[in-house]
């Protein structure tokens, strides 16, 4: 579980996230979502701990900064995170050495999955940017995190990758894994989300939370999206 | 004011006031404008105090001016076998070539670019005002025209790297024989430098200078007939300044008459290396610092095979140094080296000569792995202790370190005729520094990380690393003072001084990495 509690990040005189309280539970799919600048990438960053902050975070009742959680987490980056001198697959071998892990062969099924295992011997640098997103995705989950941290993830994607994309999630959530995917793709996440954060100007403004016996009165996550993002804008 | 001009003018009026509205960057323009003003008034004082038979021979400087032209203007020209020159950005090649211009006034506003930035490259140059005036005796106004001359070679040499590609980009053949000519060119250079040190082996560096300075090396394109030019305004004299600039102009008027005549759609020759520039400026907003590799990395052996936890990292590196072909030492140190032998060789005295290699030291230590590792989140993420990851982080620059100071300090200990104890101690006196500096590096992205002007960063740096080196040096002064007085010549005063230099190295460097082992626990991801 993952649980952010009154997060503050202040750039100088810029409050990026002010106050931010949210829980993704063991089992669920929270996205946030909110226009450009809203400060999504900013608590996604808080809660991987490469950023500092005000507040409190907590990944399966450990400090985000602490050795046991940083254990549990999974990061995608919004921009690919590859070494210039790294072959795909020694990417892999890197992040699981690095994790302590013995190969087991996932990270072979990671790059079949995502049509990377032709790939295997290319240098990082040598990537395209789509096939850079695939292999930072595949080095963020080749240790089975239990919490899965996605700042924009489809962007770069082809169709085939995104539809893999899709299915990992839903496994990851099947699997009792907290997934929280960041996003300003609406239509992107319509499928899946259980749970999802509006945010805009550093706060989160509404929580809606996806009911499959929803009336029809009730208004779509797009409907609340652009309710609220437009008459605030 | 006509679409270009007003592009050109609110381009340079909005950089001026972006810098002061960000304070960082008004701080670093106040630390610039200050090392600038340092550096002034050590240069004056310098200039006053000595006497003008104390200068080294001024021949020496204008040999100097030769080879900085020389190099800048090979390098730059060099670039037109892949890329081309890169005198516009890519929102230049997306909007201005797209707009109904004419395509000489679009290349006109290129190149009143680049002159510009030429100009401002050469900025350091500025800052070596004070060791100059005190060597040479040279004025503040040498020095701006030392910086002019470097400004037009730079854009010499990035006009000539755009007609090279313009003229041979596709064609195999026709680079072949550019490449021939450029390479002759400075093969008869060479060799005629060469064969006149091979003449007077007993004065080596007299030899190189007079050779440098010869009326052959006024003919070396650009390079030449610029010093020609400096030197002569420099020497009032006027036949320099008239055929040298003439030569000059003549070439530029040249390639702008080939670019604009026998190749009037020039922008295709062009698009290659603004792209490659902008994915490099790109590369580096998004946190991505470039490998300092060759273009075409062979892969060899794949598999890190070593590792586990937070040495996993070392490992890495070793396979990323492999890849990069940097065996022990990269090609900038064996050129850093070379830079370290030829002044000792100039110097002649190990005083000096220990500065300078120490400065150098400073710059080769600011780019290690650990600063690009710091970029990318898995250091912060991988779940080891930050002390632990840190130390593995720093070890492979270890090596290197060592390797540097033994090839430098065996030869240069031969040539200045130290004994092996002093020898063995300037070796163990460099690689503190090493230390002290990897420490510094450490401490100036664990207290200053997260500021994103990486000029006062830079700035900062040095800054740093001074005031590191401080107790140390007083220490050493202070022993040689001591142990002259106390033993006379019985004891090697340089031995002993350089020792409690190094112990003090050691001990200021332990602090400091002590201070900063949580680091990556607390440090921010700066990739802006």
């Amino acid at each position: 579980m993952l649980r952010v509690i009154n997060v503050t990040k202040k750039y100088r005189n810029t409050i990026a996230n002010d106050n931010i309280t949210f829980d993704v539970s063991d089992g669920q799919i929270a996205v946030l979502l909110g226009p450009n600048g809203a400060g999504k990438s900013t608590i996604i960053k808080c809660i991987s701990g490469l950023l500092r902050f005000n507040g409190h975070i907590e990944i399966n009742g450990f400090d985000n900064k602490s050795i046991e959680a940083k254990r549990l987490l999974g990061y995608i980056p919004e921009m690919p995170a590859i070494y210039d001198m790294l072959t795909v697959e020694e990417h892999l071998e890197f992040i699981r050495r690095a994790y302590r892990m013995q190969d087991d062969g996932y990270g072979k099924q990671l790059m079949e999955r995502f049509e990377l295992w032709d790939k295997k011997d290319k240098l990082g640098k040598e990537l395209s940017k789509g096939m850079q997103q695939k292999l930072s995705i595949c080095c963020a989950v080749i240790h089975r995190p239990k919490i899965i941290i996605f700042d924009e993830p489809m962007v770069g994607l082809d169709p085939h990758a995104i539809k893999e994309l899709k299915d990992m999630f839903i496994e990851m959530r099947d699997s009792g894994a907290s997934v929280l995917i960041s996003t300003h793709m609406l239509d992107s996440v319509e499928d899946y989300w259980d749970v999802a954060n509006i945010m805009m100007g550093g706060k989160i403004v509404a929580t809606k939370y996806n009911r499959h016996d929803m009336d029809n009165n009730e208004k779509t996550l797009e409907e609340l999206f652009f309710e609220i993002t437009e008459n605030r804008g | 004011m006509g679409g270009l001009s007003y592009l050109f003018c609110t381009r340079i009026k909005n950089q001026i006031i972006e810098t002061f509205k960000s304070p960082t960057k008004i701080i670093f323009v106040i630390i610039m404008a200050g090392l600038l003003i340092l550096s002034l008034v050590s240069g004056q004082s310098a200039m006053s105090d000595m006497d003008t038979n104390e200068f080294r021979p001024v021949s020496e400087l204008y040999a100097l001016i030769f080879v900085l032209y020389a190099v800048m203007f090979l390098v730059t020209s060099y670039r037109g076998f892949s890329s081309g020159a890169s005198m516009f950005s890519m929102s230049d090649v997306n909007l201005v070539f797209c707009s109904p211009f004419k395509p000489r006034k679009v290349l006109f506003y290129g190149l009143v670019q680049q002159l510009g930035q030429s100009i401002l490259i050469g900025f350091f140059i500025l800052f070596q005002y004070g060791w100059l005036s005190f060597t040479y005796g040279t004025t503040f106004l040498d020095i701006i025209l030392i910086l002019v001359g470097y400004g037009l070679s730079v854009f010499c040499g990035q006009l000539t790297a755009m007609v090279i590609y313009s003229l041979t980009s596709g064609d195999d053949y026709k680079k072949r024989i550019a490449k021939t000519i450029l390479i002759v060119i400075c093969a008869v250079a060479v060799l005629y430098v060469g064969f006149k040190v091979y003449e007077d082996m007993d004065n080596i560096l007299p030899a190189a200078v007079d050779a440098a300075n010869g009326m052959p090396m006024v003919l070396f394109p650009v390079a030449g007939w610029l010093q020609a030019c400096i030197v002569g305004i420099m020497q009032m004299q006027l036949i320099p300044i008239v055929l040298g600039l003439a030569g000059t102009a003549i070439y530029i008027g040249l390639l702008v008459a080939v670019i604009v005549f026998a190749r009037s759609d020039y922008y295709e020759d062009v698009l290659q290396a603004s792209e490659v520039s902008f994915s490099a400026i790109t590369a580096r907003k998004e946190g991505k610092v470039g490998e300092m590799s060759p273009k075409n990395v062979k892969v060899g052996k794949t598999g890190i095979d070593k590792g586990f936890g937070a040495n996993a990292f070392y490992f890495k590196h070793i396979l990323e140094n492999r890849r990069s072909k940097i065996f022990l030492l990269d090609t900038v140190s064996l050129v850093y080296i070379g830079i370290n032998i030829a002044f000792a060789i100039f110097t002649k005295e190990i005083i000096p000569f220990f500065c300078m290699s120490t400065y150098l030291q400073m710059i080769s230590t600011s780019m290690s792995r650990i600063n690009r590792e710091l970029l990318l989140p898995y250091v912060y993420l991988v779940p080891e202790p930050p002390f632990k990851k840190l130390m593995y982080c720093l070890l492979e620059s270890l090596p290197k370190v060592i390797v540097e100071a033994v090839i430098i300090y065996i030869p240069v200990g031969i040539l200045l005729s130290l004994n092996p104890i002093e020898i063995i101690i300037f070796i163990i006196a460099r690689i503190t520094f090493g230390f002290l500096f990897t420490a510094g590096n450490i401490m100036v992205e664990r207290v200053f990380g997260q500021i994103t002007v990486k000029g006062l960063i830079l700035a900062i740096y040095f800054l740093m690393l001074i005031v590191l080196s401080i107790p140390g040096i007083i220490a050493a002064v202070i022993t040689g003072v001591f142990f002259s007085v106390l033993f006379g010549g019985a004891l090697s005063v340089y031995a002993v001084s350089f020792l409690v230099l190094a112990i003090c190295n050691i001990l200021v460097g332990t602090l400091v990495i002590f201070l900063c082992r949580n680091m990556l626990q607390y440090a921010e991801l700066n990739n802006k």
